[in-house]
């Protein structure tokens, strides 16, 4: 093949999106990807948060395989019977259509079409297996004895990347990954509207922690398609290679909790999933690009649990293709010339949400078996004790401390979807210690 | 209950795989013998790694793989070379 403006390894979210970036741009960009179709290899639970993909393509509604509109969201804490649930509607959720639940192999599969369109070449079932390199500098890529030269190679081939390895960029850091063992389950549209109180077409996302996952730090969450419900358990690495943590037996338990199996009735297993992923960012923007190379999603560490990879890698996507157009502007690849992707990532704030995703996610990981096992006990406490309605829960200041706790940490570093459950959270608590405070003050006097 | 509980082999049996008779996967079964904890059989979520305890051999089938990728990073022997199957080949979701 002879040589091209950039490679793109990795049909992804992330690669798709920075090819459609270069296309657009005129440069000649070759898109590869291992799996015979874009999205055959790709795991998620699914639900894809819209913003980022409007920007690429407005019109997606019209032609992407999504599932159902997300309009009910929820935050479940699991106890070994019970459950507490934190449960909501939008109407802004349906009205701005902010998320939809979709199956990743469909959708890759589209998106990289939408590439195709664009006038990138993609090459389907051709594993990268190493970087080409000159003095030093990524001059293409090899595919086993085969070689493509380019003038910049762009790595977004994912948690396991080639290319952010075999470029020095990226060594592992185990304490940053986790699996994920998904299952799809047949139901029918008609049975999930009435089960989970949904209109036709509309879909509702749960995610939790608790029981079966407190000691190890793990979550899970429970999507619903058109005529299938994606269940998800994850838990940290480290905690399996300790082997503190059979996951398929986890997965098993989690599906036979009373309120979870209620939901499952009468489902049948579609298919089995499982993939890794990584969680909470890179700390040092300068290990995202060097001489001829430049890296975007998840292989760029663009992801974290709490707030999910696919908008983040689409974004990096973007980003990194309109670094890449910098440069050849002004002619050069090198690092110094790809350092602008560093400042366009700073302008979206992706690399601060991250990070402070990444400390979120570690307080999890830290709020180990008895502390959630505690906390999920407190809150059924609180729940019982004082009907919530009677308190003016959301009243911001009734507690200083846990006001700013709440300011500076759940609304930095949460996902969109999970902030109103633990903003209901916390400001109960923060209620809770006043009233304490109250009843205290009352029997002294 | 669900309507029917199933084991990993069923499990497996849903997915759709390309088989590439060349193992992406190999394992210096010497080292085995010297791992106590053997914590690629409970990690797998394939349940590709099975220990006979007779043979006192460790036996693992990369046909049935999921590439989630996680036997890469739990061996304590490093006895495990992984790589991802040739182009094409390998696990191909339907739904992912
Ligand atoms: C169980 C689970 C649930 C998740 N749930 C959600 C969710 O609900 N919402 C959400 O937004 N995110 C979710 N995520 C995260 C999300 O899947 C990832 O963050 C996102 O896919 C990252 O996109 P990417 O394009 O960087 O990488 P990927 O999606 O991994 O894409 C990388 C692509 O590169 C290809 N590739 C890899 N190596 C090579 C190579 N050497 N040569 C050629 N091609 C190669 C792969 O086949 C793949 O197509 C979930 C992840 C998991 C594991
Ligand atoms: S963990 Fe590694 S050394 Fe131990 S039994 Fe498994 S493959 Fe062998
Ligand atoms: S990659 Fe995953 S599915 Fe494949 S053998 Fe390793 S642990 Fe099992």
């Amino acid at each position: 093949m002879d040589k091209v403006d950039c490679v793109v390894v990795g049909a992804g979210p992330a690669g798709s999106s920075c090819a459609i970036g270069l296309a657009r741009k005129g440069i000649k960009t070759v898109l590869l990807e291992r799996g015979r179709e874009a999205g055959g290899k790709n795991v998620a639970s699914f639900v894809l948060f819209t913003d980022v993909l409007r920007m690429i393509i407005p019109e997606f509604e019209d032609e992407a395989p999504l599932e159902r509109v997300v309009t009910d969201n929820s935050f479940i804490c699991l106890f070994n019977k019970d459950f507490l649930e934190f449960r909501m509607r939008f109407s802004d959720f349906s009205e701005k259509r902010s998320a939809y639940t979709a199956y990743r192999s469909k959708f890759d599969k589209w998106f990289a079409q939408k590439a195709e369109e664009e006038g990138v070449e993609l090459i389907r079932g051709v594993l990268v297996t190493g970087l080409l390199k000159e003095k030093g500098r990524v001059v293409g890529v090899r595919i086993g004895n085969e070689e493509i030269l380019a003038d910049v190679v762009v790595g977004a081939d994912g948690v396991l990347s080639v290319v952010s390895r075999d470029s020095g960029l990226y060594e592992d850091d185990t304490s940053r990954y986790k699996l994920g063992i998904k299952e799809v389950l047949d139901l029918p549209p008609e049975i999930i509207e009435e089960r989970f109180q949904l209109s036709k077409g509309e879909g509702c996302i749960k995610d939790g922690w608790g029981y079966p996952l407190s000691d190890v730090g793990g979550v899970f969450s429970l999507y619903t398609n058109t005529d299938s419900i994606s269940i998800a358990v994850f838990a940290p690495i480290d905690s399996i290679r300790q082997g503190r943590v059979n996951l398929r037996q986890r997965l098993e338990e989690f599906k036979a909790h009373p309120y979870i199996n209620s939901l499952l009735i009468g489902s049948s297993l579609r298919e089995y999933e499982a993939h890794i992923l990584s969680d909470g960012g890179r700390l040092k923007l300068k290990r995202l690009y060097s001489d001829g190379v430049i890296l975007c999603g998840e292989a760029g560490g663009f992801m974290s649990s709490t707030w999910v990879g696919v908008p983040p890698a689409m974004l990096s996507g973007l980003k990194a293709a309109e670094a890449v157009a910098l440069a050849k502007r002004r002619g050069r690849y090198d690092a110094e010339s790809l350092s602008c992707y560093a400042d366009l990532l700073r302008q979206t704030g992706l690399p601060r949400t991250l990070y402070n995703a990444r400390r979120f996610s570690n307080l999890i990981v830290s709020l180990k078996g008895e502390q959630i096992e505690k906390l999920n006990c407190n809150l059924i406490r609180l729940t019982e004790d004082f009907t919530l309605g009677e308190i003016d829960f959301l009243s911001p200041g009734s507690s200083p401390m846990l006001s700013r706790i709440f300011d500076d940490f759940v609304m930095e570093f949460l996902p969109k979807y999970l902030r109103y459950p633990l903003k209901t959270i916390v400001k109960s608590l923060a209620n809770l210690l006043v009233l304490i405070k109250k009843v205290k003050i009352r029997r002294s006097v | 209950m669900l309507s029917k509980s199933f084991s990993v082999q069923d499990k497996l049996a849903r997915v759709h795989f390309i088989i590439d008779k060349e193992p992406h996967i190999t394992v210096d079964k010497a080292k085995c013998l010297e791992c106590e904890s053997k914590p690629c059989l409970p990690a797998c979520p394939a349940e590709n790694y099975n220990y006979n305890e007779e043979a006192r051999e460790l036996t693992y089938n990369h046909e049935g793989c999921l590439e989630c990728g996680t036997c890469r990073f739990i061996c304590p022997m490093d006895a495990i070379t992984w790589s991802y199957p040739r182009g094409g080949f390998g696990v191909a979701y339907k739904w992912g």
